[in-house]
């Protein structure tokens, strides 16, 4: 028992006891209903939890004939592979500018940061006013100018560029926070010697700061994909997956055939979740070795 | 006295520390509240209310003050007047039954209950509509409440055969008790009636006339629309206008789609045109856009529930009321209501005294209250003939529903998902100029496919 007691009182030991608060909230909200989810989506069973019976990769193979399902993915894809490229440049943009010490420049970067802890769901309330085509803000001017309405949230083709308008608004701070770190880390005596050898700005930008930002670019692009992927609160509120389930992301299908329709079906639903966890880690793994590769190159 | 060393005394204080976090975070996830509807407080009997009707043959008055839980949505205007009546019960009863009511929005209400009822922490009573009552019929979550009018002596001939309809299963086994009915009516703007040079007094009678008074009332550059074509969020307008021309949705008897037909397309590309060529609504807009809309005064005509009348008196908006207008067929209107129902986990002696809540509500004096303080039609017979009720022109005007009144997709468990994930995509892509054939068709083999998991 001395034993024991005796090794938390070394550093290595002590620290075990430092993260196990952190480690138990991770196992009851993260672990455990993440082996829940991969057991019940080989389940046939409801929201009640009556009756449940196994059915193997039944839940799976639904997925395969399920239209909704695809459209869902299709939306997911497109909504992160383009709201994710948006954040990352106009985050890389604004840092680059605000990057500098001035009050200026921090009072500025206070501004950027300042949507991203709003809540996600407030905001999306307030966009879906600002874009109501008969009563939003945005659309009274668009009418003051002499231009029509747009029914931003109602029309299938502009509902989900407002959706990633939106996010990117909302979010960008967070990325351009994470970059302004890393470019106040670059050593100015790179773009000293840069200027020296007759380099412009474009080409520093290009050939110093792009490559030195390696690591912040990826954790940012990555984390943001990860996020990206599992959209779910701002359809919630604003579109509900709508109009002609042109926003329906694969999150918002899960809650709506587990929680909201009968017949809540949470072994389908949990089947769809782990579908997503895989395509999720697919993309992290490829875009992680992806850019481990690039930083170990650009060191040699 | 001995002297602890500080590194060792520290070491302490940090163990302690540690320890006291594991503590706090297990005890975190505790639920402490008791289980709901299970508190039984002893209280002196009250005096004997004259508001509960005079014959009672409930059991005997239980000795301990029995909670009977209770959700529902009213989160409106409406839900005041219920807490009001509510809280008069609880004062004024002698069953010794006090009713905790548990107010919060319809989506959180759905939320919450499957997964209340699964832990037996669920309400003793709650209060949905019928298409939203269905999968726990089926999955036997809501108890049979055949025995109300044997426990309370309550008259079963008193109430409308509408109103407990609605609240039947397929075998007409009773597991809802009308707390409100309402059909579906055409509500429209009297002034912009007026001002488009209609007569404010005379309601469409036909979906022509329908058509032409939207088309009048239309006004872009005043923002000003002629009639509300929803893709959601409302009550399904179109219903009336498949019906009223011959056409129809499900064959309920033999659970197939039947709404692949001419008459429906016929329909439906009439609809379209007033949608998409004439724009006599807002594209894409909700009922919550709607209602909306109409209580500023910009929307002409507006087929939906009573629930909307409190807004427009409130808004000063010059209104009235009457049945959808008639096909060329036929007049349909869509019976529809609130009911009450008992979920499982619920005991014996908390089913009755919910009983005895129900029968107050049933009452007399309280539904003809209801009736007129909301506008809805009461569902006792007697109170439909009070001079008070036939005075009200909105009130008398929804109850003269006559024989056209019946529930959509009665009996069916799948009717809600039919509703929210067949029919209202149907609409929104009509609406926005999808071929109307290849819609319907579509449409109608999603009906075949969910009819398949009814039982």
């Amino acid at each position: 028992m001395i034993q024991y007691l005796n090794f938390f009182k070394k550093p290595q030991g002590a620290a075990y006891l430092f993260i196990l608060p952190a480690c138990v909230i991770l196992l009851i909200f993260t672990v455990i209903p993440l082996l829940a989810t991969l057991v019940i989506s080989v389940l046939k069973m409801d929201i009640f939890l009556k009756g449940a019976s196994y059915s193997g990769m039944d839940n799976f193979q639904k997925l395969w004939g399920d239209e909704r399902y695809w459209n869902a993915m299709k939306n997911t894809f497109y909504f992160t592979f383009v709201q994710m490229p948006l954040q990352i440049m106009l985050a890389l943009v604004v840092a680059v500018f605000v990057s500098a010490n001035t009050l200026f420049r921090k009072i500025l970067r206070t501004v950027f940061f300042l949507p991203f802890v709003c809540s996600l769901t407030a905001i999306a309330i307030v966009w879906s006013f600002l874009l109501d085509p008969q009563t939003g803000m945005y659309t009274h001017y668009l009418d003051v100018i002499g231009l029509p309405r747009l029914e931003f949230l109602r029309d299938p083709q502009l509902a989900m560029p407002s959706i990633i308008v939106m996010t990117v608004w909302r979010n960008f701070g967070y990325s351009m926070i994470i970059l302004i770190a890393g470019i106040q880390s670059i050593p100015q005596s790179y773009y000293e010697a840069a200027q020296i050898d007759g380099a412009s700005k474009l080409k520093q930008f290009s050939n110093i700061t792009i490559p030195m930002l390696i690591p912040a670019l990826s954790f940012c692009v990555i984390t943001t994909t990860i996020s990206a992927l599992q959209v779910f609160d701002q359809i919630f509120v604003t579109t509900q997956g709508g109009p002609l389930y042109k926003t329906e992301t694969v999150v918002n299908y899960v809650y709506n055939t587990g929680f909201k329709l009968a017949p809540f079906d949470l072994g389908y639903a949990s089947a769809i979740s782990v579908s997503l966890l895989v395509v999720i880690m697919v993309i992290t793994l490829s875009m992680n070795h992806f850019f481990l590769k690039k930083e170990t190159t650009d060191v040699l | 006295m001995t002297i602890v060393p500080r590194k060792k005394a520290f070491n302490i204080l940090v163990y302690i520390l540690l320890v006291s976090m594991l503590f706090a975070l297990t005890a975190c996830g505790g639920n402490n509240t008791p289980k709901s509807g299970t508190d039984k407080t002893v209280t002196e009997p009250k005096q004997p209310s004259t508001d509960t009707p005079a014959t009672d043959k409930a059991e005997k008055t239980p000795e301990k003050k029995v909670t009977v839980s209770f959700w529902n949505g009213f989160t409106g205007p409406d839900g005041d007047l219920l807490k009001q009546i509510v809280d008069e019960y609880n004062q004024n009863n002698t069953d010794n039954v006090e009713v905790k009511m548990d107010i919060m929005p319809w989506d959180q209400l759905f939320q919450k209950l499957p997964p209340s009822i699964a832990t037996q922490t669920g309400p003793n009573l709650v209060a949905m509509w019928p298409g939203a009552a269905r999968p726990y019929i089926e999955n036997k979550t809501f108890l049979p409440l055949d025995d109300f009018f044997t426990v309370t002596g309550t008259d079963k001939a008193g109430f409308t055969e509408s109103s407990l309809e609605f609240g039947q299963g397929r075998t007409g086994t009773q597991y809802m008790l009308p707390m409100q009915t309402n059909g579906i009516y055409l509500f429209w703007n009297k002034k912009l009636f007026k001002d488009a040079g209609l007569d404010p007094e005379k309601a469409p009678a036909t979906l022509d006339e329908l058509a032409e008074f939207a088309a009048k009332i239309t006004d872009a550059s005043k923002n000003q629309f002629g009639m509300a074509l929803p893709v959601k969020g409302s009550p399904l307008h179109f219903i009336p206008f498949l019906k009223g021309n011959g056409g129809d949705v499900v064959d309920t008897a033999n659970l197939k789609s039947v709404l692949n037909s001419p008459e429906n397309i016929a329909t439906l590309t009439w609809l379209q045109d007033l949608a998409k060529n004439k724009k006599v609504s807002p594209g894409g807009a909700t009922g919550a856009d709607m209602d909306k809309l109409m209580m500023s005064g910009q929307l002409g005509m507006f087929i939906t529930g009573p629930w909307l009348v409190g807004g427009l008196k409130a808004n000063n908006i010059d209104f009235g009321v009457s049945v959808p207008p008639a096909g060329s067929k036929s007049q349909f209107i869509e019976v529809d209501g609130i009911g009450f129902s008992v979920p499982d986990g619920t005991t014996e002696e908390q089913k009755n005294a919910a009983y005895m809540f129900i029968k107050y509500w049933s009452s007399e004096e309280i539904v003809k209250k209801w009736s007129l303080a909301n506008g809805f039609p009461p569902f006792l017979e007697k109170v439909l003939n009070d001079p008070e009720i036939q005075a009200d022109p909105i009130v008398s005007a929804m109850s003269a529903m006559g024989s056209t009144g019946e529930p959509f997709l009665k009996g069916l468990i799948t009717a809600d998902r039919i509703n929210n994930d067949v029919l209202w995509p149907m609409i929104e892509a009509v609406q926005a100029g999808q071929n109307v054939a290849d819609v319907v068709k579509k449409a109608s083999d999603d009906i075949d496919e969910i009819l398949k998991t009814e039982p």
